[in-house]
């Protein structure tokens, strides 16, 4: 199901937290939500299912929520990770929200079982740790296997067994062609999850792209190069136009590969110790893409 | 509109709260109405007002039943505002309207169920209680108890609406209270020179009319109409804000 986001904003008093935000997420990927603190991601995913009242729209395969019936079986929602009654019993949450499409009790003990929450199903939830009301909340999500599933923030208080356990549930969901958006400050899982990744901060659009699309925009990607006399190599680089500067006792090289680098020590007859392509990470990425735009910077984040 | 009440009676049934409730509303009805039946039948010389139905319903049913069912119509939005189950609730029924109509016609059938069950058991209890001097009239446990179902309506959609407008289940089951158990009893002392004024507080009215008597104090107008008035009022308020606000 194609689901495009046209246009959507949305003001609070003076601030401007989403601002003319358009996207489009295709069916069959992960898509990664990013953005700093107060960026405006939960109030998307809001927009997104009606909750808030903004501007644009949001489509699901060309016709808005409200125009089907079965809402369940279109979209899945998981916003918070506390959202239940305390006294009402997991199994009697879930078999609450299977009435919006029928679905059966079977599919709901199914679910549970899916979740590892059969233990707990009758308990009340009160008591419940982030990571199990992440996991019932999940288990809402998916009861009505939905052709789209927007999750924000799902692997916060999961341990590590778990967030395994959710990446490979989503790529495999993903997998069947369904649409998955997941927001997330777990940038190094996320670099493991998504296939694209929309990327916001102050409200704006800063990326729409395939997550390697946008590691390969980050200025740490080099190639570091240790040779027998860096300083030759680093005049040689540099007379042929190319950016290299010396690094970690070598040198690195942006905007080559390894095999240039390694030719060019070749034809200046130097003997080449080490030679690796070091790529940056989404973090990397992230934070030199968005350093800018952090809304709420700590005292450390310069 | 089928799922939707669906999931309602879900909701409404899968919490303990409203089963506790509901047999506390019942068991005070009944318990009260025993004690009433019991204390006025000692009175020789007045034992027929214990028998009439309306005195009941000024007396017990209205100012503790009413209240303790009105818990229920609070607890319909409160609860998820307090939990923030609304966004979840919201997100599964993203067609407010619908949803709207399907949630308040669930909270009232219930009053209203609770509320019968309250006048049959009350008056039966009655009737029992003063079998030897001729029991109780039912025609007026029909006339008035309708009225009383009346006032049970429009006191719960002036709670569940009070709730929703605040996004506050206390500020919901509160301010109906103190406004018709105190302010309105200030305002009669106050403009006791001016009837009209009192002619349209909603709640002395309303009991005065349920009661069939007017001897209460600033029950100048026995008429279900102010209270009313004030019902679409804060109904339509909560509606459209409903309608038209971020959950």
């Amino acid at each position: 199901m194609l689901v495009e986001a046209k246009n959507l904003g949305k003001t609070f008093g003076q601030r401007r937290a989403v601002d003319d935000l358009s996207f489009t997420l295709a069916p069959g990927k992960v898509t990664g939500f990013l953005g700093p603190n107060g960026s405006g991601k939960s109030t998307t995913l809001r927009l997104m299912l009606g909750l808030d009242v903004g501007d644009g729209e949001t489509t699901f395969d060309g016709k808005p929520i409200t125009a089907y019936d079965d809402v369940t079986t279109i979209v899945g929602a998981h916003l918070d990770a506390k959202l239940f009654h305390p006294q009402r019993t997991a199994r009697n949450h879930l078999r609450m929200l299977a009435a919006e499409a029928d679905i059966s009790d079977d599919r709901v003990d199914e679910v549970i079982a899916l979740m590892g929450l059969t233990s707990v199903a009758k308990a009340r939830p009160k008591s419940f740790s982030m990571g199990m009301g992440q996991r019932l909340g999940l288990a809402g999500a998916i009861l009505g296997n939905p052709n789209v599933l927007l999750l924000d923030e799902p692997a916060n208080g999961l341990d590590p067994a778990t967030i395994h356990w959710l990446r490979d549930f989503l790529r495999a969901y993903a997998g069947l062609g369904r649409t998955v958006l997941v927001s997330s400050h777990l940038l190094s899982e996320m670099e493991l999850m998504a296939d694209d990744l929309i990327v916001i901060a102050r409200g704006q659009l800063v990326a729409n792209e395939p997550t390697s699309s946008f590691i390969d925009r980050s200025t740490r990607n080099d190639v570091y190069v240790r040779s027998a006399d860096d300083a030759q190599l680093l005049d040689v680089l540099t007379a042929k136009g190319f950016t290299a500067r010396m690094s970690d006792s070598g040198l690195s090289v942006l905007g080559l590969d390894t095999d240039t680098v390694g030719h060019i020590a070749f034809e200046t007859g130097l003997r080449v110790f080490e030679l690796s392509e070091r790529r940056a990470s989404l973090e990397t990425a992230f934070l030199e893409l968005t350093s800018n735009a952090q809304e709420f910077e700590t005292g450390g984040a310069k | 509109m089928k799922s939707e009440i669906v999931y309602e009676l879900r909701r409404i049934r899968s919490l303990r709260s409203t089963w506790v409730i509901s047999l506390l509303a019942v068991g005070q009805a009944v318990s009260f109405v025993s004690l009433f039946a019991w204390v006025g039948g000692m009175n020789r010389y007045e034992p027929q007002e214990t028998t009439r139905f309306e005195s009941l319903i000024g007396f017990i049913l209205i100012p503790f039943f009413v209240v303790l069912v009105s818990v229920l119509a609070a607890q319909a939005f409160g609860h998820d505002y307090r939990h923030g189950t609304i966004r979840v609730t919201m997100s599964t029924f993203p067609r407010r309207g619908p949803f709207l109509v399907a949630r308040t016609a669930v909270v009232l059938a219930a009053a209203l169920l609770l509320s019968l069950i309250a006048i049959l058991s009350t008056a039966s209890v009655t009737e029992l209680m003063h079998a030897s001097t001729g029991g109780i009239d039912w025609n007026s446990v029909v006339v008035a108890g309708s009225k009383f179902l009346a006032i049970v309506v429009m006191y719960c959609v002036i709670v569940m609406s009070l709730t929703v407008i605040f996004r506050s289940m206390p500020i919901g089951l509160v301010t109906p209270m103190i406004s018709f158990s105190f302010l309105e009893y200030i305002v009669v002392a106050l403009t006791f020179r001016w009837e009209w004024v009192q002619s349209i507080l909603p709640s002395v009215n309303a009991i005065a009319w349920a009661s069939d008597d007017t001897s209460g104090w600033g029950a100048t107008n026995a008429s279900p109409l102010p209270m009313l008035v004030v019902t679409l009022a804060v109904a339509l308020t909560a509606a459209w804000k409903f309608l038209k606000r971020d959950v």
